[in-house]
């Protein structure tokens, strides 16, 4: 039995010997075959299933843009009634166009100025027609007509007033003053590009800040969202003594909301809070006989009511306009003990609140007090060079000129820079998915910005307005988008840790048969040789 | 040094004629901050019961931060792990990081953001970015802007460059410093302060690159991070050296108005009471920490003004207004509409 096996054994080699040379060929082109059906159809397809899908990108646009000056033209009108002389006229435009030449607001942004001289009937009509540029119009005004104290009185319209006199030097820095101070508010623009493009002030230009500019640094920069919801609380703290009246607050904003749509969309939502109160941190006051409220707990106010406060299913930033119906008198006072205007304050990024003595307010008065606290969040407010006074409307043309120059200075840097850094982003890391909605919203954003520039070249200002500030909303939700994170943090080795399992028992097959297949095929030669 | 510096300044100031600034500038020895509000992000990333502590490091600094004036909207708190409902607390509904037990931590009005499976570090990633589903909540978001301190806390088991997220995956430290990039290049802080307490919590912030970024550690790398005591009754630890003693000097030093610097805060964990060495990055940070408060960070500014300008409304307004609101009346057909109990009226204006 043993030695039969061992014959066998001994025999089946010279067998199969013979066997296995008949069908090498076959199984030479067997394994030929496996590997051609790996090369033809597994490849691509691990290629194709694995690869990550990046749609194209107008790179070179997107750097582009974001190296371009901003030049805005603005358009100086200066109207004069026949009363004052033309030439008077022209001399103090030609003095104000060299004074403003001379005007360095920052390398990424230039003003360009164009003085235009307008005649006009009478003082008394100081309407210009309305453009579509960016135009601040000031009128100049004989002393007869002029009455009222100072020498600039900035109007409820776009018009500012200029008391004319004989000094054709000091009307003309006049004007230049209120333009560079008041109805540009240059100082703030430089503020807004260096928000944009992240230069930070320095601790040493900090300490040598005045208080003025450190009070605007921190409320005239509030950055402009180009929504925003304001929510409107009614707090009453006994409703038994004061209950929920009626009110036609909303329908008085609204006018505010829709002057101000070029640049912001104000959302209103009110709510009434019953059985709310303050913090009790009012005391008695003897001199005025009141309850009061201290100016330095008034920080302390916010905290204690964020508690009540809804939430809201919006990410733009909100406002919250607290209105305090007190049941007896209270009056916020100031640092020396006064009572402050409107019995109102406003808490920067957050909102503001308003007291009603005795339940009852003049629903227009009131209306007035939020818009006010509106105008010192928005950063309308404005530090009026001395000798100079203003209207009371609630927004006015020039002021919505400026809040619009800041507006477009701030989306169109902004806008630029979140393409840059976009680019930056996908640039840098390889492996993450760029969807064609992704890639979409980026060239919407770039053709916008585009467009916007040349807008502004055209002298089209509130067109301008408007696209750039499309061109940063789309730039903010391609950012933003939640599929930019999906393959965001995956290395190389982890790749290869998924990868190998599966490639290695069929990679090893293949290149086994592979090396069999050439060192058949070469034998072959040889021996043909 | 700084005496000249300051006696410099106001020199300077006052050949300028500003006398005002030359008195404020003297009597003002802390650097001016930018911003208008505060935001926290307090992460516990631990679950498990033998965990508690990374449960009570968070809550304390969220009692803490929130005492100091931060509101809940503004804190984002993560807790990986449901410590009060836990079946072996013995004392169900509570955490303390005591062993007298004096302050329960979750007591009342506790917001919890992220909790149980929902932090992860996608989560975490998503929350710093902004690249969260249209969907999310307004309390799961951090929409800071330019005017934001933020402070980051960083709690769990952590090695060499990374912190662990529930037993699962980790963050790496470049990770971290990635996503704070993505916040820089948006502009969506003003100041960051990162402080990470775990072992080797150091490595945290080795590769963080971009600018006005402070950064603490509770040990160096190689390092371990102790905990405190056990409470015999709950059967764990329950806090952390470094948080229990940082958290001892915000208690019982800082309060809202208080002049503390974050120097304190840094030097309040020294290394005969934390064991491990406290790690401080400050290179990114361009202030002097000896000159900024505690509550920068850990508490609220709130910028208040009162109004200046005097606004009257026209008269054309008061008369559209009456006509908008008939429109109004006609178009919900309830011509004595008065505000009901829970009224809440949204429409765009």
């Amino acid at each position: 039995m043993a030695e039969e096996t061992k014959a066998l054994k001994e025999k089946r080699p010279a067998v199969n010997e013979v066997e296995v040379q008949k069908e090498l060929p076959y199984r030479m082109m067997a394994s030929a075959a496996f590997i051609l059906v790996m090369i033809v159809f597994g490849l691509p397809l691990w290629w194709n299933t694995t690869k990550v899908h990046r749609a194209s990108l107008p790179h070179a646009r997107m750097l582009d843009l974001s190296s371009r000056q901003l030049r805005i033209p603005v358009l100086i009108r200066i109207a004069y009634p026949p009363a004052i002389d033309e030439k008077w006229v022209t001399t103090v435009a030609e003095v104000l166009y060299g004074d403003l030449q001379d005007l360095q607001v920052h390398e990424k942004l230039k003003l360009d100025f164009v003085v235009d001289n307008v005649p006009i009937p009478s003082a008394a009509i100081a309407f210009l027609g309305s453009t579509e540029s960016l135009a601040l119009d000031f009128v100049l005004t004989p002393e007869s007509d002029w009455g009222r104290p100072g020498e600039l009185y900035f109007g409820a319209q776009r018009v500012t007033l200029v008391r004319h006199s004989v000094d054709t030097e000091k009307v003309a820095k006049l004007i230049q003053t209120a333009i560079v101070d008041v109805v540009l508010d240059v100082d703030q623009l430089k503020t807004v590009v260096r928000r944009d493009l992240k230069q930070r002030e320095t601790g040493w230009e900090l300490a040598t800040m005045t208080v003025r500019e450190q009070q605007r640094r921190v409320w005239d920069s509030a950055a402009l969202a180009p929504r925003h919801r304001v929510e409107l609380l009614f707090v009453y703290p006994d409703p038994t003594q004061c209950d929920a009246q009626p009110s036609r607050l909303t329908a008085l904003l609204k006018p505010f909301a829709d002057r101000l749509a070029p640049v912001t969309e104000l959302t209103l939502q009110s709510e009434n809070l019953f059985y709310v109160d303050l913090p009790p941190w009012q005391r008695r006051d003897e001199i005025l006989q009141t309850d009061v409220l201290d100016a330095d707990k008034l920080p302390l106010i916010v905290n204690p009511m964020e508690r009540y406060l809804t939430t809201v299913e919006s990410t733009a930033p909100v406002f919250h306009l607290l209105v305090y119906y007190s049941p007896r008198p209270l009056t916020i006072v100031d640092e020396e003990g006064d009572a402050v205007p409107g019995n109102a304050f406003a808490v920067a990024s957050w909102g503001g609140l308003a007291i009603v003595n005795n339940c009852s307010a003049d629903d227009s008065q009131l209306a007035a007090v939020l818009i006010d606290q509106l105008r010192v969040l928005l950063g309308l407010g404005s530090d009026l060079p001395p000798r100079s006074s203003k209207g009371s409307a609630p927004l006015a043309g020039w002021e919505l000129n400026r809040l619009a120059s800041r507006s477009l200075v701030d989306s169109a840097l902004r806008a630029a820079t979140t393409l840059r850094a976009l680019d930056k982003l996908l640039g840098e890391i390889q492996n993450i998915v760029i969807g064609e909605q992704i890639a979409g919203r980026i060239e919407a954003a770039v053709d916008a910005l585009e467009q916007a520039f040349q807008l502004m070249k055209d002298e089209q200002f509130w067109p301008a307005v408007a696209l750039a500030k499309k061109a940063a909303e789309l730039a903010d939700e391609a950012f933003f988008d939640p599929s930019l994170l999906a393959l965001l943090y995956f290395p190389d080795d982890q790749k290869y840790a998924i990868y190998i399992p599966l490639f290695l028992p069929v990679g090893v097959p293949v290149v086994l048969s592979l090396r069999a297949v050439v060192t058949y095929y070469f034998k072959r030669k040889q021996k043909r040789d | 040094m700084l005496l000249s510096v300051v006696v410099f300044t106001a020199c300077w100031i006052a050949s300028s004629g500003d006398i005002t600034a030359v008195q404020r500038n003297v009597k003002e020895f802390f650097e001016r901050s930018g911003h208008t509000n505060n935001w926290a992000i307090l992460v516990c990333t631990s679950r498990f019961w033998f965990n508690y502590r990374h449960v009570a490091n968070v809550l304390s600094l969220y009692h803490s931060v929130k005492r100091l004036g931060i509101p809940d909207s503004q804190i984002i708190m993560m807790l990986a792990d449901d410590m009060p409902c836990n079946a072996r607390n013995p004392r169900p509904g509570t955490v303390f990081n005591n062993a007298q037990q004096h302050i329960n931590l979750y007591g009342s009005e506790v917001e919890v953001d992220y909790r149980g499976y929902e932090v992860t570090v996608e989560n975490f990633i998503r929350l710093l970015t902004g690249r969260l589903p249209s969907a999310t909540p307004r309390s799961k978001r951090l929409l800071t802007d330019h005017q934001s301190n933020v402070l980051i806390y960083l709690t769990g088991h952590g090695g060499d460059g990374f912190l662990k997220f529930q037993d699962a995956e980790e963050i790496t430290n470049v990770d971290l410093a990635d996503a704070v990039e993505q916040m820089w290049e948006k502009n969506r802080y003003h100041e960051m302060f990162v402080i990470a307490d775990t072992c080797q919590s150091a490595s945290m912030y080795q590769k963080l690159y971009s600018p006005n970024v402070l950064a603490t550690s509770s040990s160096l790398v190689g390092e371990d991070s102790l905990s405190h005591h056990v409470d015999r009754s709950i059967g764990v630890y329950i806090i952390d050296r470094y948080t229990y003693y940082t958290l001892e000097f915000l208690e019982r030093q800082v309060q809202p108005t208080t002049n503390k610097t974050m120097r304190e805060y840094l030097d309040s964990c020294p290394k005969n009471k934390c064991i491990s060495t406290v790690g401080v990055r400050d290179d990114l940070y361009p202030k002097d920490t000896e000159r900024v408060r505690v509550t920068d960070f850990f508490g609220a500014v709130r910028h208040v003004r009162t109004l200046t300008d005097r606004v009257v409304l026209p008269e054309d307004w008061i008369t559209d207004a009456d006509s908008f609101r008939n429109e109004q009346r006609e178009a919900t057909k309830s011509p004595s509409q008065t505000f009901a109990l829970t009224d809440v009226k949204p429409y765009r204006i």
